[in-house]
Parts: structure tokens; C-alpha cells; sequence
């Protein structure tokens, strides 16, 4: 029997843009395994479980995905944070974005983003830049890294 | 051991010589001594002492080096062998009966009374044949020719020449002469010594030929085997001679033995007889009956014959034949007796008594015959017994002697057994080291062999593959060696050219310098170098570099071509004069520009001071000399403070100071530098004096390639006379209002000028910021409440849009639409302003790739349409990529846009050149546009097309200006409605651009 499946870290403000994005992961039937936070803060706070999350269980999500423009401390702060430290570094992160800013993209990229989303205008597109986040998932699920226990 | 040899030859020479004239003295004076050594033995015949003194003469002659050498010594003796051979050969006919005896003719002139032998002073046969082996042995060695096999043929010879002198030697010395008696006489005594003596010489004759032959001076092993074989014949021949003579011997003491008892039967015979004799009278006697002397007359007739047999027996014994003698006169005495008993019976009847003196008588007779007759028997049983020890004895010493001889015979061949082994053994050994060294030898010739081979085809192919031409030509000028490339410098083959002469290959070449330099390289064996050019046969000729090296064949030449280096050689020097020439009118030229630049220069209406950065000054103008008061020569090349020091009566003088750090400044930063106006004396130099100036001066760089300060211009305003009357005019003068107003407001509107400047800049600056800031927002929030709208749509048309009528679903479809083309505008937007903000990077882009690539870009919307792309041949240009991947997506997506219309769509790319710019155009055979709107083509949101006509933002155009813009061209079109239409951009030709 197969134990509980990694978890997707949404981060995203915006409770549209949130809902549209869940509403495309769950084209992929991926909602379920989502935990979304509303802000950079938050987002550290889950993965360090500290605050409200002091007390979570589940252990490290296999994918982040991270709006970059959000109010407090913003995507690419987060992304610092979580590549400069040892536990957190190897988390694959998406970012999601709305700009297609260069400057945006390429501070992200310096900072070791796995792979970079401009949230298109049309929603079927956005859908089918999810599905890849999915597989993205997929895939980091059938080849569990070393401190993966719950796997087996 | 030559000399020995010869020693041997000498004495056997004389000695045989010596023999024979005893032997032939003897018969002249009739001695049997002489002739036959001992009385009764075989006298040498006159013959065969003519012949041995004849061979023995012929013998010195050949041994003597001295004596062979003159021919007629060598000649005669060579005719006295041949007639001893000739003498031989007739002499054992006459023997064989071949030929009548008449050539064995010495004989007749001596007496043979005294030899009591049959043939006596005849040469024996065995004698001849001896002669005749001689001779011949003696002849082969006095020829000159083959000699190898005569001396071995000789040698032989000469071994059973004194091996049967030894044989009969030996014969004589054990007591008989072999065929004694028979039929032949054998040689003498003496003969046969001299043949072992003239056999021995010959030996020693051909052994000291054969050694001088070979130079060498041993005894080879077969020789000896020879002679051990020799010996071993005389040997087995005594053998043979001795068993005869013993066996002989036996037979005659088996006679004697015979005889012995057949004298005692016959004595025992003698006696019965006389017994029976006794009886035979006692019993007539008695009876007188006749009868009974029968026995009487019997043994009276068998006893005379007995008594002849035993005297026969005894004839040699005296005692024995005394004894038989009594034997005798007893017996007749007894038969006496008997006969007058009888008488004395028959004649009266006489009484029996008287006959008892008779029977006495007899009795004693008989005694006494008993006792003779006892006394031989006892004699002959005596000589019997040691006849039959002498037999045993005799026979005992025969087989002794044989034994021995036969022991001596198998030692002899044991010798030759061992010699022959040895040599065998010697001679395997030395094959076997000799083969050992023949595989040695052979296979250090293979290897050398092939070591050579190797060597010389290593050589070879060194040689034939060198890149020179290598040769070798032998002292008759003929072609040895070539290489290839030899051959090649011939214009020939190797085939062709190798055992040729260079005459013949090129007829004349014996006429050129370089044959001559070959002639003296083959006489006096010196290297040689040249450069020699060498005329073809066809007339054309080619440059070689020849080096000449003698080798034992001949010379070794190795050419190298150099007729292409001859040929750039020439074409680099005219080049060079060429050069020279362009250089010296360039230089002209120059010297001619630059000439009228300095004049120029120096006639510049302002005055001008060129200065190095160490400030030592290059060059001044004519109106600046006039100025400072100097001339040209004085100045140029020293020190501008030099020559310019401060006045040195003016204490309050900072000309120096000033100038000095104005010019340091522009040093410091690269930029002109404009000093206040400056006090600065200058010296008269006709007065001496320091003269009072003001200057304005200017201080500019000017800048290498390598962007470096090469030289500093000065620049000086002389403002002496408006300072002066501007002093005069001093505030608290104030001669000069006028002037002074005029200063103050200009300085005022200066400074004012200059800080609407900054303000602008500071306020550009920050719309700049502010515009960035804009647009960063914008491409975030403008699109997110889109983005929204879009989406919820999407959401809302999937899951409810079944709950709307008809005219519902088109409004929502419109507001998605909006809201799509809003996202769009905003894109575009944002590009737009992107691509007045991005740093350009500019590489070399290839415009046909860059075409290709958005025509495949465009598939989607060239999809199912006819459209021909004509795409002329575009130059390599300078520019961004990403820039310029924009500009022809908007120009082509435009032209296919627009000529979507037609049924075949021809879309041109071109180019044109002039000197400063590249023009590029896109020609399409679309709806085309009115000429009188074409200034708002490219403006940002201009559309001339409805939306429903063509789709579009109205960005795209104001893009490719803006882009065409930075790069430093122009866009602008040209258009008919409905025919079509052709838009433009250029851009400045770069020195990148020019090169490609």
C-alpha cells in the first residue's frame, strides 16, 4: 500500500488567480493534495513550521509553486530564503507570474528557480501550464529522494 | 719433415744403386756372393740389378729439387723408368708365355754354373712385376699434371713395391723363399731387399711431393693407414709363409714317425722268420719229411727283402744300419747252421744226439740275433719316442708363433682400427664443428644479408622518398640512382634515365656550368654547391639548388627545386620595387598633405599651440607666434614653460601655475578645459623685457585610435587690450558701464540656462523611473484582472453557460474576446516601451536566417494560402537580433496579413546599397494603404484598417520604427490601395557591414 502522497505548497494573494488555479489543478484531479497559503510569509512559516504551522505533520511538499507579487515578502524573497537553505534548497520551485518582466525572470532564475510560469491571459492555456506543473509533480513522486520514508 | 722425406728418397737411392752394382760386379767377376748374398741362394739377376740401379738413378733425379729442375736430368730419368717399365712388362710376357724368351738376354753374357738352380740370373716374374709397379709409381710421380691423384695412385704403388720385398724378406729369413721348388723362381735375397729399400724411397718421394704441394708438412692419416695396411699385408703373408713352412715340416716328421714303426715290424718280422726258420728244420729233423721246411725257404726269400726294407728305413741312421748289419751276418750264420743240420739229416742217419749239439748251436745264434735285433728295436723305440716329443714340440712352436703372429697382425690392424676411428671421429667432429660453423656462418650471412638488405632498402626508400631529387651518377657520367623526384626534376622516368649517360638523356649538357661543376667534383672529390638552371629539351628551364657530393660510385647530387622560389623570388622584388615606388608617392603624397595641413594649420586665423603631454610643444600657428612674440625655430620641440617662464618681476605672477594645472586637469580626465582669463608676460625679444598680456586660453585633448591623449591644442584669445580697458573701466571706475552690464547679464543668463538644464535632467531622469515603474505595474496589474475575466469565463462558459439563451453566450463570447485583444494591447504595450528601455546588443546577424525563421514562425497563418516568397540576396548586418527578429515579424505577419485577400500572395524581400546605408524593403501585393495617411503608419495605435478588416494592436509598425530608430535608420513606405504595398527601413553601413 502506497503512504500518503507529497503534497503541493500553492502561494498565491490573489484569491481569483487561487481560484483559478485550483480549479486547473483539479482538472488534473490535484487539487486535493494542495496546501495554499495567501502570502510569503505564511509560505515560510508552513515550511519551517513554525506560527500556524508549528504543529504540521506532513512533511516536506514536493513542489512549490510561488507568485512572485505578493503583498509582505514576495515570491523571489521566498525563493532566496528557501535556496540558500540546506533543507529547503532541493524543493523544486515554479514560479508563477503574470509579468512577463525580464527583470523578474531573471532574478529567479539567478536564484535557482526550477522552472518559470507567466500565468497566461487564457485560461486554457493556464490549464494546460498546470497539467505540466502536474507531471512535474508526477515525476517527483516516482523517484523518491533519500529522506523519503513515507513512500514505501 | 720434408727434408726427412727427401733424406729417405736419397738414401733408399743410393743404397738401391749400390745393390744393384754389387750384384751386377758379381756376375762380371763370377761371384756368387755378391750376386746372391749366400752361396746356394738366388743370385740377383743382371736385369734386375741394371733396372734397380737404373729406378735408383731416376730416384735421386726426382728428389733433388736441383737435378728435377733441369729438364734433361728430369727427361732421361723419365726414360729410364719407362725402359725399366718396358723391360718389366716384356719380361713377365716371356714368364706368362706370351712372348718367346729372348729379350732376357743378359744372362748369356756370365756363367750360371755356379748356382744350382733352375733359371737362375733370369729376372723372376714376381721380380718384372714388382719392376714394373715401380716404375710406374716413379713415372706418375715425375709428371706435372694431376698430380694430386698420381701421388695418392703412386703412393699406393710404392707401399706394395716395399711390402713385398718385406714379404719375401721374410721368407728368406724364416728359411725358404716363398714358391721354392714350384715351377717360378722368386727374387733373391737381395732383390728384395733393394724393392723394400726402392719401395720405402718411392714412399718417401711421393709423400714429400705431396707435402711440398700442399705446403704442408705432416703425414696425412690415410698415408699412414696406408702404410699400417701395408704392413698388415706383409704381415698376413709371413703368416702365410710360416704356416707353410711348419706345415711342411709336420708332414716330414709323420714320415720319419711312419718309418720308425714299420722298422720295429720289420725287426719283429726278422725274428719270426728266424723262429719259423728254427721250427721248420727241428721238425724235419724229426720227421724228415720236406715239408716241413717249407716256412724255412718262405722266410729265406722274405728276409733279404726285409733286411733291404730296413736298411732302407735306417739308411740315415748309422747305429742302426751297423746293428742290422750284425743282424745280418748272424741270420746268414744261423741259416748256415740250418742248412748243414739238414744236409747233415738228409746225407746220413745220424743219430738224434748229434743234432743237440746243433740245437745249441742255434740257440745261441738265435740269442744273439735276439740281442742285435732287441738292441735296434730298443733304438728305434728310443728315436720313436723322441721323434713324437720333437713332433709335439715342433707343432707346440708353430701354433705359438702363429698365435703370436696372428696377435701382431690384429694389434697392427687395431692401430689402423684406431686411426681410422680417431680420423673419423676427428672427422665427424671437425664436419659437425664445420657444419655447426657453416650454419654460423650461413646464418650470420642471413642476417648480415638481411641487415644490408634492410639497410639498403631503408636507404633506398629514404632516398626515394625524400622530398630533393637525389642522384648518382658514376664516373662515366652514367646515371646509377635516381629518386622519384629526381626524375621528376628531369622531366623523365627513372626507368629511362639509369644506365644512361647524361650525353645521351641530354644531349649538350656536357656544355653547362653545371656539368663542369660535376666534372670537378668527380676529379677532385670535393663538395660542390650551385644553383644551376637547367634547360629542357622543349626549351623551357627550371631553377635547381644542386649540392654535389663525391661517393665511391661516382657523385651524389641532391637537387632541389627552386624555380618557383626564383620565380616569387623576382616577382617579390618587383613587387618591391613596385612598393618602393608607392611608398616614395605615397610618402610624397604624405609629406605633400601634410605639408599643406601644417600650412593650413599655421595659417588658422586663431592662435594655436600644439603640445605633447610631457608638454613640449610640436607646433604653433602663425597668428599664435605673432602673439607670444616668437618665431617657429625657437620653440618648437622644447619645453612650453620653458619658453614661456612667468615674468620674474612680477611677484604676484601664477602663468606657469595656472596653464600647468589647467593642463593637467585635461589630462587627468580627457576633457577641454577653459581657463579664466590669465595674466601671462610675455618676453619682447627685441627689448628683452617681459611685456604685460592677458589670455583666454583653451585647453583641448586629442585622442589617438587607442584612445589616448595624443597631443593638447591651446587655444588662447589675446584679450590684453579688453582686460586692460575693462580694468580701466573698474567697478570703482567705472568708465565702461556699457561693457560691464553687457558681462553681468550674460554671465546671469549662462547661469540660468544651466540650471533649466539640470532641472530637465533630473526630471527626464525620473520620468524615466517613473515610466519603468509604470510599466512594470502595468504588465503585473494590468494583466491580472484580464487574466481574471478570462478565466471566470472560461469557468463560467464551461460549467453554466448551458443556462444561457443564445444572445447571452454572444456577450460573453464578446467579453472574453475584450478582454483577449485588451491582453494583447497591453503585450504589445509593454514591448514597445521595452524596446526603447533594452541595452541593444548588437552581433552580426544573418538576415536570411533570421527571414527563414519567422516565414516558419508564421506557418499558422500561412496555412492553406498561395503565397510566393521572393527572397533577394541580403548582406550580413550589425544589429540585435532580438530587435530585428521583431522588426520582420511585423513587417512579414503584416504583408501576409494584408494580402490575405489575394488569391496569390507575392511577398518580396530586397535590399539595396548606397555608400552610407543599406535599405532593406518587404513588397507585398496586398490591400495596400492611401498614400495620404502613410505618416501615421507608424505611429503607436495607428490603424488605417478597421478591426473587423484586419486585426491588429496598431503597436507593430511604431515597434519597427522605434527599433529601426535606435539602430540609426529610417523606416517609411509606399502604398496603392488595393495594389499593394512596400515598406522601408534602412540602416547605416558599419564597418562590419562594409566587410561582410
Amino acid at each position: 500500500m502506497r503512504g500518503q502522497l507529497k503534497r503541493i505548497l500553492f502561494v498565491e494573494d490573489s484569491a481569483k488567480d487561487a481560484e483559478l488555479t485550483l480549479e486547473a489543478l483539479d482538472e488534473h484531479h490535484l487539487a486535493n493534495i494542495v496546501d495554499h497559503v495567501t502570502d510569503g510569509a505564511q509560505a515560510l512559516d508552513y515550511l519551517f513550521r513554525r506560527g500556524n504551522y508549528a504543529g504540521r505533520e506532513n512533511e516536506h511538499p514536493a513542489v512549490i509553486l510561488l507568485d512572485i507579487k505578493m503583498p509582505n515578502v514576495d515570491g523571489i524573497e521566498v525563493l532566496r530564503q528557501l535556496k540558500s537553505h540546506p533543507e529547503f534548497c532541493t524543493i523544486p520551485v515554479v514560479m508563477l507570474t503574470s509579468s512577463r518582466e525580464e527583470k523578474d525572470l531573471l532574478d529567479a532564475y539567478k536564484l535557482g528557480v526550477n522552472a518559470y510560469v507567466v500565468k497566461p491571459v487564457h485560461f486554457s492555456e493556464f490549464t494546460r501550464a498546470i497539467s505540466h506543473l502536474g507531471l512535474f509533480w508526477a515525476i517527483l513522486n516516482e523517484t523518491p529522494p533519500e529522506k523519503n520514508h513515507s513512500i514505501e | 719433415m720434408n727434408t726427412r722425406f727427401v733424406m729417405l728418397c736419397r738414401i733408399a737411392a743410393i743404397l738401391t744403386i749400390v745393390i744393384a752394382v754389387t750384384a751386377f760386379i758379381g756376375w762380371i767377376f763370377d761371384s756368387p756372393i755378391l750376386t746372391s748374398l749366400y752361396t746356394g741362394y738366388i743370385p740377383m739377376a743382371p736385369n734386375t740389378s741394371v733396372s734397380f740401379f737404373l729406378l735408383g738413378i731416376a730416384l735421386m733425379v726426382f728428389c733433388s729439387t736441383s737435378l728435377n729442375s733441369v729438364r734433361i736430368f728430369r727427361t732421361a730419368a723419365q726414360g729410364s723408368v719407362l725402359l725399366v717399365c718396358t723391360a718389366a712388362t716384356f719380361t713377365s710376357a716371356e714368364h706368362l708365355s706370351i712372348i718367346n724368351r729372348s729379350i732376357d738376354s743378359l744372362v748369356f753374357l756370365f756363367t750360371t754354373d755356379h748356382y744350382n738352380i733352375p733359371g737362375a740370373g733370369k729376372m723372376s716374374f714376381f721380380t718384372a712385376a714388382i719392376f714394373f709397379c715401380a716404375a710406374a709409381a716413379l713415372f706418375l710421380l715425375s709428371l706435372r699434371h694431376r698430380q694430386e691423384l698420381y701421388e695418392q695412385i703412386s703412393f699406393t704403388i710404392s707401399n706394395i713395391v716395399w711390402s713385398m720385398g718385406a714379404v719375401f724378406f721374410i721368407s728368406y729369413l724364416i728359411g725358404a723363399p716363398i714358391f721354392y721348388g714350384t715351377s717360378s723362381i722368386p727374387p733373391s735375397l737381395n732383390t728384395s731387399i733393394a724393392f723394400i729399400i726402392l719401395g720405402a724411397g718411392i714412399t718417401g718421394l711421393a709423400l714429400k711431393q705431396e707435402n711440398a704441394r700442399l705446403k704442408n708438412n705432416s703425414i696425412s692419416v690415410d698415408k699412414i693407414i696406408y702404410t699400417g695396411f701395408s704392413l698388415a699385408l706383409v704381415a698376413v703373408l709371413t703368416i702365410s709363409i710360416i704356416s707353410y713352412q711348419y706345415t711342411l715340416r709336420s708332414v716330414g716328421a709323420g714320415t720319419s714317425l711312419i718309418r720308425s714303426y714299420k722298422g720295429l715290424e720289420y725287426l719283429e718280422s726278422l725274428i719270426s722268420n728266424e723262429k719259423d726258420s728254427q721250427t721248420a728244420v727241428r721238425g724235419y729233423v724229426i720227421t724228415r719229411q720236406k715239408n716241413f721246411l717249407e716256412p724255412l725257404y718262405a722266410s729265406e726269400y722274405s728276409t733279404p727283402q726285409i733286411l733291404e726294407s730296413i736298411r732302407l728305413l735306417y739308411v740315415d741312421d748309422s747305429v742302426q744300419i751297423a746293428s742290422l748289419r750284425d743282424a745280418e751276418i748272424i741270420i746268414r750264420r744261423h741259416h748256415t747252421l740250418l742248412h748243414n743240420e739238414i744236409d747233415l739229416r738228409r746225407s746220413v742217419d745220424s743219430d738224434i744226439s748229434t743234432f743237440a749239439s746243433y740245437s745249441r748251436k742255434e740257440k745261441m745264434t738265435m740269442d744273439s740275433l735276439r740281442a742285435t735285433i732287441n738292441r735296434m728295436m730298443t733304438h728305434a723305440q728310443l728315436h720313436l719316442e723322441q721323434e713324437t716329443v720333437n713332433r709335439r714340440d715342433r707343432i707346440a712352436a708353430s701354433v705359438s708363433i702363429n698365435i703370436a703372429l696372428i696377435t701382431g697382425v690384429l694389434l697392427v690392424f687395431s692401430v689402423i682400427f684406431a686411426f681410422i676411428r680417431r680420423d673419423l671421429t676427428g672427422r665427424k667432429e671437425a664436419e659437425e664443428r664445420l657444419r655447426q660453423l657453416n650454419n654460423d656462418l650461413e646464418f650470420r650471412v642471413h642476417e648480415r644479408t638481411k641487415m644490408l638488405q634492410s639497410s639498403e632498402e631503408r636507404h633506398r626508400s629514404t632516398l626515394d622518398n625524400m622530398l630533393e631529387g637525389c642522384q648518382i651518377i658514376g664516373f662515366d657520367y652514367r646515371y646509377i640512382y635516381l629518386n622519384p623526384i629526381a626524375a621528376q626534376h628531369g622531366r623523365s622516368s627513372q626507368e629511362q634515365l639509369i644506365g644512361k649517360t647524361m650525353m645521351e638523356a641530354y644531349p649538350g649538357i656536357d656544355q653547362t656550368p653545371m656539368f663542369a661543376a660535376l666534372q670537378q667534383c668527380m676529379t677532385r672529390r670535393t663538395h660542390l654547391q650551385l644553383e644551376n638552371e637547367f634547360n629542357y629539351p622543349d626549351g623551357s628551364s627550371g631553377w635547381f639548388n644542386l649540392s654535389l657530393e663525391p661517393v665511391p660510385e661516382g657523385v651524389f647530387i641532391i637537387s632541389a627545386d627552386i624555380t618557383q622560389q626564383k620565380k616569387l623570388k623576382s616577382e617579390v622584388l618587383s613587387y618591391q620595387e613596385h612598393l618602393e615606388e608607392m611608398v616614395k608617392e605615397r610618402t610624397k603624397k604624405i609629406e605633400e598633405l601634410q605639408r599643406q595641413f601644417q600650412t593650413l594649420f599655421e595659417s588658422v586665423p586663431g592662435s594655436y599651440l600644439i603640445l605633447k603631454p610631457d608638454l613640449t610643444i610640436v607646433g604653433a600657428s602663425e597668428a599664435y607666434l605673432t602673439a607670444s612674440m616668437t618665431k617657429r625655430d625657437e620653440i618648437v620641440g622644447r619645453h612650453l614653460f620653458d619658453v614661456f617662464p612667468d615674468n620674474p618681476d612680477d611677484p604676484a605672477a601664477d602663468g606657469v601655475r595656472n596653464l600647468h594645472e589647467s593642463l593637467k586637469r585635461v589630462l587627468k580626465t580627457g576633457v577641454s578645459d577653459t581657463m579664466a582669463i590669465q595674466k601671462y608676460d610675455v618676453r619682447n625679444p627685441e627689448t628683452g623685457k617681459f611685456e604685460v598680456h592677458y589670455w583666454s586660453p583653451v585647453n583641448s585633448p586629442v585622442f589617438s585610435k587607442e584612445k589616448k591623449i595624443e597631443f593638447i591644442i591651446h587655444r588662447v584669445e589675446e584679450v590684453t587690450d579688453f582686460v586692460l580697458r575693462k580694468n580701466i573701466g573698474d567697478p570703482e571706475r567705472d568708465d565702461d558701464p556699457q561693457v560691464h552690464a553687457k558681462l553681468e547679464s550674460m554671465e546671469i543668463e549662462i547661469f540660468q540656462r544651466t540650471q533649466e538644464l539640470k532641472k530637465l535632467s533630473l526630471d527626464l531622469q525620473h520620468a524615466n523611473r517613473e515610466l519603468e515603474s509604470f510599466s512594470y505595474s502595468v504588465s503585473h496589474d494590468l494583466r491580472a484582472p484580464l487574466r481574471h475575466i478570462n478565466g471566470f469565463i472560461e469557468l463560467f462558459q464551461k460549467n453554466a453557460a448551458d443556462g444561457l439563451n443564445e444572445k447571452g453566450r454572444r456577450y460573453l463570447s464578446i467579453i472574453a474576446d475584450s478582454a483577449n485583444q485588451m491582453g494583447q494591447l497591453i503585450d504589445d504595450l509593454l514591448v514597445f516601451s521595452r524596446m526603447g528601455r533594452t541595452e541593444m546588443a548588437r552581433t552580426m546577424v544573418q538576415l536570411h536566417e533570421q527571414i527563414d525563421a519567422v516565414i516558419q514562425s508564421l506557418a499558422a497563418e500561412t496555412a492553406g494560402r498561395n503565397i510566393t516568397w521572393k527572397i533577394a540576396p541580403l548582406p550580413q548586418i550589425s544589429a540585435d537580433p532580438a530587435m530585428m527578429r521583431v522588426v520582420l515579424v511585423n513587417l512579414l505577419s503584416n504583408a501576409v496579413k494584408y494580402t490575405r485577400t489575394r488569391d496569390h500572395a507575392v511577398i518580396e524581400i530586397g535590399h539595396d546599397r548606397d555608400s552610407s546605408r543599406h535599405v532593406f524593403f518587404v513588397r507585398d501585393n496586398g490591400v495596400g494603404f492611401d498614400m495620404q495617411y502613410k505618416n501615421k503608419l507608424f505611429g503607436v495605435f495607428q490603424r488605417l484598417h478597421s478591426d473587423s478588416q484586419f486585426e491588429g494592436t496598431g503597436i507593430g509598425l511604431a515597434n519597427v520604427q522605434r527599433i529601426i530608430h535606435r539602430h540609426g535608420g529610417e523606416t517609411w513606405a509606399e502604398g496603392i490601395v488595393n495594389e499593394g504595398a512596400i515598406f522601408y527601413f534602412s540602416l547605416p553601413v558599419t564597418q562590419e557591414g562594409q566587410s561582410s
